[in-house]
């Protein structure tokens, strides 16, 4: 069966398969070797599709595979299915992109990913807002003939249109009071404000491995003065949201 | 107390997910065989203009008729 | 080993996860290419975005209101605008048989994208 060569991550050295033991097995059950160009080298392992096929135990297998590499070396993850032909095709990649990789491997050198949730409960009274939509601040809107729908129309989208901006207003006051913080104490940080109505944040922070309890610690404190909100911290995480690296390869 | 677990299991594997297939380094081009078998979602401006023309096309054309691809 | 990646979580965590999904769902990250199902799978992706545009539109039109740069005559045809392309919106749905949840529209307000 044509065998092809699925990358998991770039790492930050040169390393010789024989280095590295025990082995770690990959995917379709074959061990992960090292393909090398100057001093960084691609994880690699063979597997018989072209196409890889995703299910939950696979995308745990994927993340152990990641994770143990992550205990030995500093890497750049590779996005799940990243297949090549050959070695040869892998060692382009790694030729064309030498110098982004080398610097993206310097950004998250001894630095681990955590990921932060946070979720509101939108009927809690924090969250409410007063609303007092007063029509006399539209004398125009308010002038037009009572009888026309569009009026009325536009007076309700008004409304709501002004309970909406405080909301908003009241929600980025309180997650600017969290990740404030919390960008002090990280290297670079990914911020996302109300993903959906309830996930009010969702971010991903980039931190030092000798910042982490800190941060941690941070973390907790404010929740504890936050009990209206609920958490979810997850990490460390290998660096996925901290590689800004798509490569397009045409073969010319 | 499984409970507590599973739901645990659940909230983590999400959180795989989205890094394992959603973020990490991507490469696509002639050198590579496939990126797995996830297409990608492409909310550029492009695909929001294209979609307008493509419903503009349609709005004239009668309910019940069978889609047709343009290309 | 991956149960040891929660360092802090609240009670009720499986709302998050509810909640993740959810998002997930916002827009078809799989487009079934599949003969039969082309047309509803393309159609939700096309009527989400366009209901975007129209929500993005109707949120300007608030803010030149909110501004009193119009006249009102201006605001009357505003009105007439936004509301014929909400029902027209609306007509779209049903055409197709989608309803707000289908298109996730319930995403939270949207003033972060003006």
């Amino acid at each position: 069966m044509k065998q092809y060569k699925c990358i998991y991550a770039i790492l930050d050295s040169d390393v010789k398969s024989s280095d590295h033991k025990p082995e770690i097995m990959g995917l379709d059950s074959s061990p992960v070797y090292f393909v090398g160009f100057r001093d960084i080298s691609a994880a690699v392992s063979n597997v018989n599709q072209d196409k890889m096929k995703v299910s939950s135990d696979i995308a745990f297998s994927y993340e152990k595979i990641i994770e143990d590499l992550w205990m030995k070396y500093n890497l750049l993850p590779m996005r799940f299915g990243s297949v090549m032909k050959n070695d040869t095709n892998v060692i382009e990649i790694m030729k064309k992109k030498y110098s982004d990789f080398i610097d993206n491997l310097k950004i998250v050198e001894n630095k681990s990913e955590f990921g932060l949730k946070i979720l509101c409960d939108l009927n809690k009274t924090d969250f409410k807002t007063d609303n007092t939509f007063n029509l006399d601040n539209y004398k125009k809107l308010k002038q037009l003939d009572k009888k026309s729908v569009y009026r009325n129309y536009l007076i309700d989208k008004l409304e709501q249109h002004k309970s909406e901006d405080s909301f908003m207003k009241k929600i980025d006051d309180i997650i600017e009071k969290i990740h404030s913080p919390l960008k002090k104490l990280s290297y670079l940080s990914n911020v996302t404000k109300m993903v959906t109505p309830k996930i009010i944040l969702n971010a991903t922070y980039l931190v030092k491995n000798e910042m982490k309890d800190e941060f941690i610690q941070k973390i907790r404190q404010i929740k504890r003065e936050k009990k209206d909100l609920k958490f979810l911290l997850t990490g460390p995480w290998p660096p996925y949201n901290f590689v800004n690296l798509s490569i397009k390869e045409h073969i010319l | 107390m499984n409970d507590v677990i599973t739901k645990s299991k659940d909230v983590t594997l999400l959180e795989i997910l989205d890094r394992v297939l959603n973020k990490g380094v991507v490469i696509s081009g002639d050198l590579v065989i496939s990126v797995a078998d996830i297409d990608l979602v492409y909310l550029g401006l492009k695909l929001l203009l294209s979609s307008v023309e493509t419903m503009e096309k349609y709005r004239g054309a009668p309910i019940y008729s069978p889609y047709q691809e343009s290309s | 080993m991956s149960d040891d990646k929660i360092i802090i979580q609240s009670e009720s965590i499986d709302e998050i996860a509810e909640e993740s999904e959810k998002f997930e769902n916002a827009l078809p990250n799989k487009i079934n290419a599949d003969p039969d199902n082309v047309e509803s799978g393309l159609s939700k992706l096309v009527l989400t975005l366009i209901e975007l545009i129209r929500k993005l539109m109707e949120k300007q039109a608030m803010r030149r209101i909110e501004s009193d740069s119009l006249n009102e005559e201006e605001i009357e045809r505003l009105g007439e605008t936004l509301m014929k392309l909400e029902n027209k919106m609306n007509e779209l749905k049903e055409i197709f048989g989608l309803t707000d949840e289908d298109l996730n529209l319930n995403l939270g307000p949207l003033g972060d994208l003006m």
